[in-house]
């Protein structure tokens, strides 16, 4: 390769990044600006000028509010229950190298690999058979189903680089079963069990796909904003996206700066 | 310390994988209070002889007794023996004292009790005010006497160690063989320390058990294992040796005489030969030597072909009709006649010492 | 087992067990089973058989009837009036058996798919393996570029970018770029400027009425899936590989396609696996993009047989056929690509 075609070829590249930006931030340029025009459509092209009313506009939104509450309810449920589930079944696996443990995390993992609105729809029908409707309990259940998957894989990759030689030196020590976990394990799977928890939160809050399809006739922000989407759009659904990358973004920011401060804690204390 | 060491006794123990034997049926005694080594290559089944003791791992035949006390069937928690790993394994989200108290912890101590015990412990391997820091802040050998504090804690009668000083430099672990003896005397618990370092083994152990393969070849003092080896395995993994194989011509008051490539060696016999047997000869480099006119039992004529300064030792080369021997020589300044190209070398009788070995080995 | 209980002791197996057992049991393989179960029956009204029988039983009936008034021996009428009794009696079993229809278990579910529904099936994968493979060529230099092309901070800084849209909501990203390919959206307004369009005039260029449109949001909707798992095997490349390559004189796309290619083999493959399965199974894309108007994603099928047409057996068997074709990709995928269930976890 010559440098004459190296150089070419990394002009191209950057240039080909540059648009792939503009793709990624376009959108998200268009969908905030929309949220300050005082257009009752959400519009960039009909701009009648700048306004902060639609900001109030969604905290007077019942409905909007309401399905905040809501997604915040079933994002804690789902919490409450991926995290327990996410943490045995690593458990488990972690010390099941056989057919069975192969078998077992197909099954886990399997979850992950399937469209969402399968598992609200399977979840729907299956608890029919016990007369439970779609609402908020179902598409907790149905989201905790496979955010409960990507729990465990996060448990399970941090329980490959546990140092067994500890749970042995503590057993060693006269530790029963049940302080070996208490002390050693979990202390040691705690940060993971935050991240986990964090990311639970996000996915079930953010969820779309699974929700609709096992919500019945509740409601969450988001099946909320979807069904906006479909009727009755107004630049309030813009103000929620705002909302959103603010928060988000607020959110990711803090997350760094503590996990960095753990790392550094992390890495003093090892 | 109140504490005291018991004695260990492996009566019959075998450890095995499928097929595969780790460990073939051994015999041991270990007396109470004895700082003892299992000396051996990687692989030889020494670790797996240490977990059977500490309870990790049951014996597929035989028994483990501690104290006179049949303890086969009783887990690591229920034995008075504590074990310090090869890594340490110190608890890396506790501190030095909570790591140290650990095993307080665990029996029910109370917390005021448990940093008091700690204390006193961190004490006793001179990291006297660490307690409140990190095991991450520690440096590699106070690490290791945490580990060593922490496995105290519990007033174990029997010390278990694996390989605990192979991470450290070579000052460093000079320096905590010494610290180690030192604790041991002072405890008077009974230690196991496991090692393929020979000169570790040699430098701390009152008695060593040399293990080859799953087996225990011999079980001495360091100074008579050194001397007197009891195999050609043991007399080739501890220390040095020359080594020739060839066939026994003469037998006399447990000595023997065999023709070897580079002609005949007379050594001891450490175990009875006959006549016409297959034998190895082994001779150690530091008792060959220049013996000029002087009347000895073997004498070789041999050029000197490389001479290496290893700084308070030469060792020098030599070559012979059939091969090559290797001897080792305090280092006494310059003395330019070993520099000659022809020399006479050679060493006594009871330098050399002879194996029988298998007609197909040798 | 006895491995479990060596390492947790049995009080905590046990929990652990139950907790596994409610999750893999009760919440992944119960559900897909009676969704399984819901495809492979339906209602089925009686049969022309029975309405054949149910008219000559009327007629013999009235025939009974017509004696009964017409005899005059009280014998015979007294064998009539049972003889009416009974065919009265046969008649609201048959009625009550057509009325009510019977459980019948079968493949008819699948069998009786519209050729029209069948199309958009077929379509729908069609169109997904289309977006996967558009996925791959946008997103292969992007993850090249974060893990390989770039030093420290400008690596960072593209990875933040790439994160950031994910901020907003799936639904709002994808109402983004309806705003911009609207008929009265951006792109149509900056024409305008040039005098290509003109909306007063509703002269427009009507993009959301292609196909390109759906596969404009859905890659950009899913596009983090397809550049994090190449990302990821890239970022293991140790470079020096490519400077050895680049040293012994390979042209570019010859190192990529010796060098790089083959060692992000496996991101490769998790990435479409991903991407397949999330615009296979897309809801929210196609809902929103064409706005209800066409019926153009099969998962808007299988909306609309639950909860429009209430016929929840048809639509579990399009959710299952659906889920099927996923598992073949992911199959096919995984075979060609010669990768492990535990390469796709990561």
């Amino acid at each position: 390769m010559t440098r004459s075609e190296g150089r070419a070829a990394r002009i191209v590249l950057d240039v080909y990044i540059g648009l792939f930006l503009v793709y990624l931030f376009a959108p998200l340029v268009v969908m905030s600006v929309a949220a300050f025009n005082a257009y009752p459509y959400p519009s960039v092209t009909q701009w009648r000028g700048f306004t902060l009313e639609w900001f109030p506009a969604l905290f007077r939104d019942e409905r909007l509010m309401r399905g905040l509450f809501n997604s915040i309810v079933i994002a804690l449920g789902v919490i409450a229950l991926s995290i327990p589930f996410g943490l045995a079944g690593a458990l488990v696996l972690h010390r099941l190298q056989s057919r069975a443990g192969g078998l077992l995390y197909a099954i886990m993992v399997s979850p992950v690999l399937m469209p969402g609105l399968i598992i609200g729809l399977s979840t729907l029908i299956f608890w029919r058979h016990f007369s439970v409707p779609g609402g908020l309990f179902l598409a907790m259940v149905a989201q905790a189903s496979f955010i409960a998957s990507y729990c465990m894989l996060m448990f399970l990759a941090r329980l490959e680089r546990f140092d067994l030689t500890l749970e042995e030196a503590a057993l060693d020590l006269g530790a029963s079963k049940f302080m070996v976990m208490r002390r050693i394990l979990f202390p040691y799977l705690r940060p993971t069990a935050i991240t986990a928890s964090a990311i639970a939160f996000l996915q079930s809050f953010e969820n779309y796909n699974t929700t609709v399809f096992s919500i019945g006739g509740d409601w969450t922000l988001v099946t909320e904003v979807g069904s906006r989407l479909r009727f009755g759009l107004s630049p309030v659904v813009n103000v929620v996206g705002v909302v959103f990358v603010v928060l988000t973004v607020a959110v990711a920011t803090l997350y760094v700066l503590l996990s960095r401060r753990h790392v550094a804690s992390d890495a003093r204390a090892s | 310390m109140a504490t005291h060491g018991r004695d260990v006794h492996l009566k019959a123990v075998s450890v095995t994988f499928g097929t595969f034997t780790a460990v073939a049926p051994n015999h041991l005694e270990v007396k109470a209070g004895e700082f003892f080594s299992i000396l051996g290559p990687s692989g030889c089944g020494k670790t797996t002889l240490l977990r059977v003791i500490s309870g990790f791992l049951s014996p597929t035949a035989g028994r483990v007794l501690i104290g006179g006390t049949d303890m086969t069937d009783l887990g690591p928690n229920e034995r008075p023996t504590a074990l310090i790993f090869q890594n340490l394994a110190l608890f890396p989200l506790m501190t030095v004292a909570e790591n140290v108290a650990f095993g307080l912890e665990a029996r029910g101590v109370g917390r005021k009790e448990r940093r008091r015990r700690a204390d006193e412990l961190l004490d006793l391997v001179a990291l006297s005010g660490m307690g409140d820091r990190m095991p991450g802040q520690l440096s590699g050998g106070q690490r290791q006497r945490v580990a060593v504090a922490r496995a105290l804690a519990v007033e174990p009668a029997v010390l278990l160690l694996d390989e605990p000083l192979s991470a450290l430099d070579l000052k460093l672990r000079q320096h905590m063989r010494a610290e180690l003896k030192t604790i041991q005397r002072r405890t008077g618990v009974t230690f196991i320390y496991i090692t393929h370092d020979q000169s570790e083994a040699l430098a701390m152990s009152d008695r060593i058990a040399v293990m080859n393969a799953g087996r225990i070849e011999q079980v001495d003092t360091p100074d008579r294992l050194y001397a007197l080896p009891a195999t050609p395995f043991v007399a080739g993994f501890v220390g040095e040796q020359n080594s020739y194989r060839g066939r026994v011509v003469e037998t006399a008051d447990g000595y023997a005489a065999v023709d070897t490539p580079i002609g005949r060696i007379r050594g001891r016999a450490a175990q009875p030969v006959a006549v016409g047997a297959a034998a190895l000869a082994m001779v150690r480099p530091e008792r060959v030597g220049l013996v000029g006119d002087r009347e000895t039992a073997n004498r070789f004529e041999a050029h000197l072909t490389n001479r290496v300064l290893e700084g308070p030792v030469v060792t020098h080369e030599f070559a012979m009709d059939g091969g090559t021997m290797v001897a080792q020589a305090p280092n006494l300044g310059i003395r330019s006649h070993w520099l000659a190209s022809v020399h006479a070398i050679g060493f006594d009788a009871d330098d050399a010492v002879v194996f029988p070995v298998e007609a197909s080995d040798a | 087992m006895r491995k479990l209980v060596d390492a947790y002791g049995a009080g905590i197996t046990t929990v652990l067990l139950l907790l596994v057992a409610i999750w893999t049991l009760g919440m992944v393989i119960a559900p897909q089973a009676t969704m399984l179960d819901q495809s492979l029956w339906s209602l089925e009204r009686g049969t022309a058989d029975l309405t054949v029988e149910i008219d000559r039983t009327y007629n013999e009936l009235s025939t009974a009837k017509y004696d009964y008034e017409h005899s005059k021996d009280a014998e015979a009428r007294l064998a009539l009036d049972i003889r009416i009794q009974g065919l009265t009696q046969k008649i609201a079993e048959l009625e009550l058996k057509e009325k009510r229809p019977d459980k019948v278990y079968g493949l008819q579910n699948y069998t009786r798919m519209t050729d029209i529904h069948l199309q958009i099936f077929m379509k729908t994968i069609f169109y997904a393996v289309m977006v996967t493979l558009l996925a791959l060529v946008v997103c292969y230099p992007v993850a090249y570029m974060a893990a390989l092309a770039s030093s420290g901070l400008r690596a960072t800084l593209l990875l933040l970018a790439l994160v950031i849209p994910y901020a907003l909501n799936e639904l709002l990203r994808i109402y983004a770029w309806l705003m911009i390919l609207d008929y009265q959206g951006v792109i149509n307004g900056v024409l305008e400027w040039f005098g290509v369009t003109d909306l007063a005039a509703r002269r427009w260029i009507p993009f959301l009425e292609s196909p390109a449109a759906v596969f404009m949001a859905m890659v950009y909707t899913y596009v983090l899936f397809m550049v994090f798992p190449i990302y990821n095997t890239l970022e293991t490349l140790d470079r020096n590989q490519i400077e050895a390559a680049r040293d012994l004189g390979a042209s570019v796309p010859r190192i990529h396609a010796r060098v790089i290619i083959p060692h992000a083999k496996p991101g490769i493959a998790v990435g479409c696996i991903m991407t397949f399965m999330l615009s296979a199974g897309s809801y929210s894309v196609p809902q929103i993009m064409t706005r209800g108007q066409g019926g153009d994603w099969f998962s808007q099928l299988v909306y609309r047989q639950f909860f429009e047409a209430n016929n929840w057996n048809i639509g579990a068997a399009y959710a299952f056929s659906l889920l099927a074709a996923c598992m073949v990709f992911v199959f096919l995928v995984m075979t060609v690509f010669g990768i492990r269930l535990k390469d796709i976890a990561r």
